[in-house]
């Protein structure tokens, strides 16, 4: 591959990336080749040396933050004509609610996963409490006979080897749903990447 | 090298770089090449990140007809090796503990 058609393919690819970020991007691409031949390596070795011009692409996009891909990707091409400062007013009623639903739907998965992981923990320090008071109370009614101590002591035991079990249960959960919420988050960006033939 | 351990490192080895004096991206990668293996698109990012955190400048020069993007540390950059030399002190300290624990075994 030449070195043109590398820079070719890395703009196209580029494209959802603001303007002045492809032209930051090209040029730097363009002064490695220049450097690279420069100092003695053929063009075609130059350009191959930089590796897969997608997989350069993809690692860019990968690398831009959410908001520049959702501006670009909701931009028009050729910036903001009449009819599309008109349409975007008049249609206001529809994408404005959808956004603010797409919004709202991301928070309350957020919440909820939050929720989730408070309440599971509620429940795992409620068995540790409950397993204490029950040993405390076994000791201190001492006077309604041993046979009452003993089973109250071994109920306590059995909450507080609940809690140790469950603790490590909702470990395991808070980690797999704060996991699935990054992915999440990584497949919602991945809608704004563009790949190249779609 | 563990890639989160290696990308901590990448930043200060830059700045290293340019602590020697100013230069340009395929120089930087040359110069690291001996010891650290870093990309053509590894590079860009951190040049971007390091300059947005002020602790190298750009300027273009000509060269041979065309231009060349020179970059220089700045007195953040110098700082901020100090800083990472400061810490490093802190890694020899848990290796250490670290490998006592193993050396026990």
């Amino acid at each position: 591959m030449t070195k043109e058609v590398f820079l070719r393919e890395l703009t196209r690819g580029l494209q959802q990336l603001p303007p002045e970020e492809v032209k930051r991007q090209r040029a730097y691409y363009e002064e490695l080749l220049a450097d690279m031949m420069e100092d003695g390596i053929d063009e075609e070795a130059a350009v191959a040396k930089l590796g897969d011009v997608s997989e350069i692409v993809e690692e860019i996009l990968r690398n831009t933050p959410l908001p520049t891909l959702v501006k670009t990707r909701l931009k028009p091409r050729n910036g903001w004509t009449t009819a599309a400062v008109v349409g975007a007013i008049l249609g206001a009623p529809i994408w404005l609610s959808l956004l603010l639903a797409l919004v709202m739907t991301v928070f309350a998965v957020c919440v909820s996963f939050g929720a989730v992981i408070v309440a599971a923990f509620a429940v795992v320090f409620a068995l540790a409490i409950a397993g204490v008071g029950i040993i405390i109370r076994g000791v201190t009614l001492f006077s309604l006979g041993g046979g009452y101590v003993i089973f109250s002591i071994g109920s306590g035991l059995l909450l507080l080897g609940l809690f140790c079990l469950s603790f490590l249960a909702a470990k395991y959960a808070a980690m797999g749903l704060f996991r699935g919420g990054r992915w999440l988050f990584r497949t919602v960006k991945g809608l704004f990447i563009v790949r190249e033939g779609k | 090298m563990n890639a989160q351990l290696k990308k901590g490192l990448l930043d200060v080895c830059v700045l290293s770089v340019l602590r020697r004096g100013e230069s340009y991206g395929y120089k930087i990668l040359k110069d690291l090449s001996p010891y650290v293996d870093l990309s053509e698109s590894t590079l860009y990012p951190i040049l971007r990140r390091l300059e947005a955190v002020k602790c190298l400048d750009v300027h273009s020069v000509e060269h041979e007809g065309r231009l060349r993007k020179m970059y220089t540390i700045t007195e953040t950059g110098r700082q901020q090796i100090l800083d990472f030399l400061k810490d490093w002190k802190e890694v020899e300290t848990i290796y250490q503990y670290i490998k006592e624990g193993i050396d026990g075994d």
